[in-house]
Formats: C-alpha cells, sequence, structure tokens
C-alpha cells in the first residue's frame, strides 16, 4: 500500500494516527480535511449568505450582525485560501513521492504533481499580472483536465465516469473564456452556448453518478449502505427541485447563486438539479462513512470550486480535489473501503 | 499513556491531531494577517477589458477613430431575474471598449437594436438605455452585481435616450396633433421634481451618476460628474447604439471608484430595450467582468501625411521592380529577367530578336 493510499484512510482526527513530518502523502490527510471544512464555510458564509441575505427586506437594520457574519465570511475564505495553499504544495511533493505500486501509477502521480505545479505557478503569474488571461485560463484549464484524466484513469465504473464528466464540465465552462480571452475570437457569444449546455449537463451527471455505486448497496452484504443516506440524498434533492420549481422569485435567487456560486446557469430541468443534488449527498456520505475520507474530501473540494473559470481560488480547489481523488488510488468501488489506520511502524 | 503522547515524542513523527491543530492555528494566523492587510492572492478569471492610453482625447464621440483600434470585448447578457421586476434579456450582447486619457476613463458600449427609442412622452412608452456598474472601491471582494451590498457599494452610470432628446419628454412627441393647453415655461413650482432637485429634472447631461448599497437604495450621487452621449446609426436589423461614458480618474463622492493607470478593477453592463417595454429591472445584464486600466498606450495609426508620401513612394518602388523584372527587348544582362537569369546573365542568340543580332 502507497503511503497516499495510507493517507486515504487516515482521517486527520484519527485516534492513533500518526503523521510523519516529511512525507508529503501523510500530511494529505492533515490538510484536507481543515481544507474542506474552511472551503464549505466560506461557500455557505460568504458566497451564498452574504449574496442572499440582501435580498430579505428589513435585513439591512441588522447591519452590525451582517457585517460580523460577512467579516467572519471573509475569513473563512482567507483561510481557505492559504490551506489551499498548503495543500497544492504537499499534492504536488505527493505526486513526486517515491513508492509507486507500478510504473504507470508512478507516472500517472508525476503527471497529478506536474499538472498542480502548473496550476499553482501560473496563478501566482497571473495573481502578479505577469501573463495574458488567454495563456492563464489555457493552462488552468489543461491543469484541470489532466488530473481529471489522470484521475479517471485510476478509478472504474461510475466513479471514472463521474471524473471524467467534471473535467468535461469544466473544460467546456472555460471555452468561453479561453476563447475570448486568448483573442481567439468566435464572432459572436453565442455561438459558444453550447459549452455552457454542455457543462451544465456534464457537471450534473458527474454529481448524480456520485451516489450511483452507494445506491447499489442500499442493504445488501457487507460494506451495505444505510436506507437513512439515501433519504438523506433524497430529501435534499426534493427540497432543491421545490426551491427550483416552486416560486419565480425563489427560482431566479436559487439560479443566480447557483451560477455565481458553482458556475451553474440553471439551464436544464428543475429535477435534473435535484438529481444531482441527492447524488452528491448519498456520494460523499457513503464515501465519508466508509472510509474513503481523502476521496469524499475531493470531491467537496471540486463540488466548492464549481465549474469553469471564475477566480484562481475556485480553479485551485477544483484542481486540489481532482488531484486529491487521483492521488487516492481508489480503484475500487466506493465504500469497500474501510478506514485503513496508518500502522505505527514502533 | 495515549496514543497522541506516544506519538508526539517520538522524533520526526507527530499525531495526526496535533498535526491537524497545528495545521489549522498556523493557517488561521496567516488568514487573519491576510485579511488585516487585504491581501488577496487569488486572481479573477473572468475575461478583461483593457482600457489603453488613448493617443488622442476620444471625446464623447462614439465615432471617434480612437475607438477604432481600441480592443474590444463581447460581454454576454441575460435577463435580470434576481428581484422584482423580473425581465429582459432581449439583447443578448455589448460590445464593449475603453479607453484613459487625461486621467479621464472612457467606456464606449455599442449593441444591436432594431429601433431607436428615444422618447417616453406617453406612459406606454419607454426609452432606450444603458448603464455601467463598477465597485465602489476595487477591493478582494466583488460586490453582488445587483445593485451592491451593505459592506459593498457600487457606482452606476446611466445614460437614456430621451435624456438626449429634450423634446421626447413631452406629450407632444407622442401625440403630435394633440392640443396642449398650456406650457409652464418658467418656475419651479410647476416642476416639483426640478425644485426637490432631482437630478433627472434639473441636470442636462444625458447621463445619471447613481450609487446604491444593496436593493431599493439606488440614488444620485452627491456630484453629477459622469458624462456621455449616445448614437444611434443604421436601421432595422442593422440597428445599433453606441454610448461613450467618461469621468476623471479622481472621485468626487465617497461612493465613486478612483481610477489609476495600473489599476484593475470590476465593470458590469446593462442595457434597456425601450420598444420592448423595457425599464427599472426589467433589462438585460452582465456579470462583471475586469477592467484593466493598462499604463499602455493605444498604437497611433499612421497620419494622412504619411499617407501622402507613402502612396507615391510605394508606387515608385513598385514601378522600379517591375522595370527590373520585365524582359528587355534589347537582350540579356540587367533587366533581361528570367531568362537571362537562367542562362547565367546571357541569354542564348537564338531566343533574341534578329535585329539585334551583333
Amino acid at each position: 500500500m502507497t503511503a497516499v493510499a495510507r493517507a486515504a484512510g487516515a482521517g486527520a482526527g484519527e485516534p492513533g494516527a500518526v503523521v510523519a513530518r516529511r512525507d508529503p502523502a501523510a500530511w494529505l490527510g492533515v490538510l484536507a480535511g481543515p481544507a474542506v471544512l474552511a472551503a464549505a464555510a466560506e461557500l455557505l458564509v460568504l458566497r451564498t449568505f452574504t449574496r442572499t441575505i440582501i435580498h430579505i427586506p428589513g435585513a439591512q437594520s441588522a447591519s452590525r450582525v451582517l457585517d460580523l457574519v460577512t467579516d467572519a465570511g471573509r475569513f473563512s475564505y482567507y483561510l481557505s485560501v492559504v490551506l489551499l495553499i498548503m495543500l497544492l504544495g504537499t499534492l504536488a511533493a505527493a505526486g513526486t513521492a517515491a513508492g509507486g505500486a507500478s510504473r504507470a501509477s508512478s507516472s500517472r502521480r508525476l503527471v497529478v504533481s506536474a499538472a498542480v505545479t502548473t496550476f499553482a505557478a501560473t496563478a501566482a503569474v497571473a495573481r502578479a499580472g505577469a501573463a495574458g488571461d488567454g495563456v492563464v485560463a489555457s493552462l488552468v484549464t489543461a491543469a484541470v483536465v489532466a488530473v481529471a484524466v489522470v484521475g479517471a484513469a485510476q478509478a472504474r465504473g461510475a466513479e471514472r465516469a463521474a471524473r471524467l464528466l467534471i473535467g468535461v464540465a469544466f473544460a467546456a465552462a472555460a471555452v468561453p473564456v479561453v476563447v475570448w480571452s486568448s483573442g481567439l475570437g468566435a464572432s459572436r457569444p453565442a455561438g459558444l452556448s453550447w459549452s455552457y449546455f454542455t457543462a451544465e449537463a456534464a457537471a450534473l451527471a458527474a454529481l448524480a453518478l456520485l451516489g450511483w455505486p452507494a445506491v447499489r448497496r442500499v442493504g445488501r452484504g457487507p460494506g451495505a449502505v444505510s436506507r437513512r443516506v439515501v433519504a438523506a440524498g433524497v430529501v435534499a434533492g426534493l427540497a432543491v427541485t421545490t426551491i427550483l420549481v416552486a416560486s419565480p422569485a425563489g427560482a431566479a435567487s436559487t439560479k443566480t447563486l447557483l451560477l455565481w456560486n458553482l458556475g451553474l446557469g440553471g439551464y436544464l430541468a428543475a429535477p435534473l438539479y435535484g438529481l444531482a443534488v441527492a447524488g452528491a449527498v448519498v456520494g460523499l456520505t457513503d464515501r465519508f462513512r466508509s472510509g474513503a475520507r481523502l476521496e469524499a474530501a475531493g470531491w467537496a473540494l471540486v463540488i466548492c470550486g464549481g465549474v469553469g473559470l471564475h477566480s484562481t481560488y475556485q480553479s485551485g480547489l477544483v484542481v486540489a480535489g481532482l488531484a486529491l481523488l487521483a492521488l487516492s488510488a481508489s480503484a475500487a468501488p466506493s465504500g469497500r473501503r474501510h478506514l485503513t489506520p496508518v500502522p505505527d511502524p514502533a | 499513556m495515549n496514543d497522541d503522547t506516544h506519538t508526539a515524542r517520538r522524533p520526526g513523527r507527530w499525531s495526526a491531531r496535533r498535526a491537524s491543530i497545528g495545521v489549522v492555528a498556523v493557517a488561521a494566523a496567516a488568514a487573519a494577517t491576510m485579511q488585516v492587510l487585504g491581501a488577496n492572492p487569488a486572481a479573477s478569471q473572468t475575461t478583461t477589458i483593457t482600457a489603453r492610453r488613448a493617443y488622442e482625447k476620444p471625446s464623447l464621440d462614439p465615432g471617434a477613430r480612437v475607438w477604432k483600434d481600441a480592443p474590444a470585448l463581447d460581454v454576454q447578457l441575460t435577463a435580470q431575474q434576481t428581484s422584482y421586476p423580473f425581465g429582459g434579456g432581449t439583447i443578448p450582447s455589448v460590445t464593449a471598449k475603453a479607453l484613459h486619457f487625461d486621467d479621464r476613463l472612457y467606456v464606449r458600449v455599442e449593441w444591436n437594436d432594431t429601433t431607436r427609442d428615444a422618447s417616453i412622452g406617453a406612459p406606454d412608452r419607454f426609452a432606450d438605455a444603458a448603464a455601467i456598474e463598477f465597485p465602489s472601491v476595487a477591493g478582494s471582494t466583488v460586490p453582488s452585481v445587483c445593485m451592491g451590498q451593505a459592506d459593498g457599494g457600487v457606482n452606476i452610470w446611466q445614460w437614456r435616450a430621451d435624456r438626449e432628446n429634450p423634446g421626447g419628454r413631452w406629450p407632444q412627441s407622442a401625440h403630435p396633433d394633440a392640443y396642449v393647453d398650456e406650457v409652464q415655461p418658467f418656475g419651479d413650482l410647476n416642476y416639483p421634481a426640478k425644485a426637490a432637485g432631482n437630478v433627472m429634472a434639473t441636470g442636462k447631461r444625458p447621463t445619471q451618476d447613481l450609487v446604491a448599497t444593496g436593493f431599493s437604495t439606488l440614488s444620485p450621487a452627491e456630484r453629477q460628474t459622469v458624462g456621455g452621449r449616445g448614437e444611434y446609426s443604421g436601421h432595422g436589423a442593422g440597428g445599433r447604439w453606441a454610448v461613450v461614458f467618461e469621468r476623471p480618474f479622481e472621485a468626487a463622492d465617497p461612493m465613486h471608484p478612483t481610477f489609476q493607470a495600473g489599476q484593475t478593477t470590476d465593470i458590469a453592463f446593462a442595457v434597456w430595450d425601450g420598444a420592448r417595454n423595457e425599464r427599472n429591472g426589467i433589462k438585460s445584464v452582465s456579470q462583471f467582468v475586469k477592467l484593466n486600466i493598462s499604463d499602455t498606450g493605444q498604437k497611433k495609426p499612421p497620419s494622412a501625411a504619411w499617407w501622402l508620401l507613402g502612396i507615391p513612394a510605394a508606387a515608385a518602388v513598385g514601378a522600379f521592380g517591375v522595370a527590373m523584372v520585365r524582359p528587355s527587348r534589347r537582350g540579356g544582362g540587367p533587366g533581361t529577367g528570367a531568362p537571362a537569369l537562367e542562362a547565367g546573365g546571357a541569354a542564348p542568340a537564338a531566343e533574341l530578336p534578329e535585329g539585334d543580332e551583333g
């Protein structure tokens, strides 16, 4: 078992788990959890709450409280950025660490390391304003596609399809930005509308597929998935569908939040979004409960990042999430792996 | 002895829990420092409009020649669906350009519109309009594009076609055969909006300078410093509006952003099609895109004087070239063209005209 695979099974808070200071793979398990929590807090508080509260009449009267919540949201953003930088550095180092199961596996990890390093360097150059938007957009998209493809090669079945689809979704959503910022110049934006629909459909399909392996194992033998997990997903999916179809105001606000937060335009039928949310809830819960925590963290980061090119922060979440998936060596079907504490050599 | 204590004592190894706490503590300290300093290491990846320094004053003329060479960006628009009244979305995109000159920012917005609607002389008539929006402060967090938010205001520059056409605001413009008893041209008593200081009634500009910090907070800025002018060209399917906005870099209002060369801020667009009853929240809107106010200058096109010199010079060079490659009627040597070159400078005698032999 590789160091990364061991880290995949070792949650940071697991009793008895130890971290070798010089082993980057072991640090993935330490960093992934806090990074997910910070990114989720930033998504919920900064991106969602502060953008929703302004729609509520009279909410401005509690401006003192709102300011505090907004400051807390901003702090979660900065915390998430710092943890993301640390995670990207660790991922790049873990990809080059010795000890692969096979030559192919080592090569894939090197590709992940190269993609993460490319992304980090590109993001730094973009922040310094030292590269054109077209170059930055192209390199970031290439990095995301590379880690998605390597991750897909490491998985199989629905997991493989989901990883490929999320790469397709990101790339398709990035096409207009790449085209326009590179000066390649499609004559009119309408000529690129296919890319938004492709991104939307691929992202929803990827999320729906996340829950598929768990749904197939409901109440069946060892590693069976609790019906409560599936029920939670169904409830979440129904809630989103209801919000999207119940009222014009709710639908409009939800679509705006979808676009701002996750890069989804809300073009497709409401039940499809419900299905995607249900799949994501079931898939993430199942992975977390069955011990595939790096995989769960990877998907959570991808979801927090959204699809398309918005900022190097959000793209970084996607790169880190997909790299975690690629390095978690999860060839086994989701849910069949159970927590594997890192053995204490002493 | 618990595992934490056991592993923590071993050199080179930490307990995962202790490592997590340490990581979060270090990250939190770094995050707090960055928040205080406003040091955001992330960069926006949306598309960018680059405003170069113009080689001459753009003025408010949308047809000024400086705009021909300014980089353009097509910005997508969608219907406004966040706040009542919903709707719009009939204009799919605008073409935006920006320049700066003498510490003034110029933004040109152009879009297709099959009709020129510059009259609001009847209750069911609405004017074409366009607006651009900036965050009041270019910072690490972009405010809500929908009128900003409590801790992040926005500055909106709106141009309306009817304000360039004062006659179009009177009922006679909509009902030319109607009889008007009397129009009071003087005195604020008959013009309460004017008396109240409403910039819509008092201002002579076709533009309004507005500020907002959320829905229902939109109001005129204390000082109106935005200039603008629109021009409609073509007709029918080929009809287009082009509007130029301008404002000094320096802010005249606490809610106004300050601009400077080398700065990057955000800009969003909105367009109303009066013929489709678009007004208020019924409009086509974009998301924020980046506006880079560049230090670099716009490339100046060659002046007419250069053309006057250049065309005869090019003609002379062309004529000389033709003379050089044209086959000579007098035989080989320089100027004999391809046959002479193929023969090493001497054309075969058999190919020479008979009268030239000897």
